[in-house]
């Protein structure tokens, strides 16, 4: 086990888990929720490009030639061919919704309060940034169950 | 960074746009695969920091365009083109896979 895998999984999801903070403070806006939302989100913004920093050299240094041909070589190369590719490409969408998140609410956080139709588009931007992040972890987890079941399968003696 | 929402918005999308276009071309074409994994060392890497490159070039080139009068009908413009441009790639990836 990369530790590294660890540390990137914690990264994305207190990432995500700042993005609902954020969220649930813009449901019943006041001036003190507002300001909570601005600083929680910019911790978002923070963990999600940390996130990509750490995944992002896991990636390139390790799963590439210890990982990716093992689940290739095993019963569900799909977890690499489908799940992998997407994941490491949609992540490329996160930390820049991300920004555009966090500055929403610093440019138009009093708006927040009396505008409900902006109010909404921001909530459901923080709600897309919250389900694409966990979504990452979904996709990790299918990941980590094909390189399992790949190292199992050769394990597993002919009958 | 949040002087310009629309800039930012058009920078956002562009980026999601750029990623994906970048991704399936280089799928399509393995010169053109292997250049971006020459610039450095490997392809995702590029894609990464070109993604990055685009986004501050893009908020920069639109950085002047007027600030939209319906900001949440240009937050929902952001939200479709991430759902369409996240299910691009997730379709793409499954027929390539098949292939």
């Amino acid at each position: 086990m990369n530790p590294l895998i660890g540390i990137h999984i914690a990264l994305g999801e207190l990432g995500a888990l700042a993005f609902l903070w954020t969220l649930v403070e813009l449901l019943n806006p006041t001036e003190a929720r507002i300001s909570r939302a601005r600083k929680v989100a910019l911790v978002g913004v923070i963990m999600l490009f940390a996130a990509w920093l750490v995944g992002g050299f896991y990636y390139v240094d390790y799963y590439g030639t210890n990982v990716k041909p093992i689940i290739k070589e095993g019963p569900t190369p799909w977890a690499h061919g489908v799940m992998m590719e997407t994941k490491e490409h949609v992540f490329l969408f996160l930390p820049f919704l991300a920004i555009l998140s966090w500055s929403l609410i610093k440019k138009y956080g009093g708006a927040i309060i009396n505008d409900q139709g902006v109010r909404i588009s921001i909530v459901l931007l923080c709600g897309l940034i919250v389900l694409l992040a966990f979504s990452m972890a979904g996709m990790g987890y299918l990941i980590s169950s094909g390189f399992r079941g790949a190292i199992e399968t050769n394990l597993t003696p002919p009958l | 960074m949040t002087k310009n929402i629309t800039a930012l918005i058009y920078a956002t999308v562009g980026v999601i746009w750029f990623t994906v276009l970048v991704t399936i071309s280089a799928e399509f074409s393995e010169p053109f695969k292997n250049s971006l994994k020459a610039i450095t060392g490997h392809h995702w890497t590029t894609k990464s920091v070109f993604s990055v490159i685009m986004f501050f070039l893009l908020y920069f080139v639109f950085i002047r365009t007027k600030e939209s009068e319906n900001i949440k009908k240009s937050i929902n413009f952001v939200l479709l083109n991430t759902i369409v441009g996240g299910l691009v790639l997730f379709i793409f990836f499954i027929w390539h896979f098949l292939q």
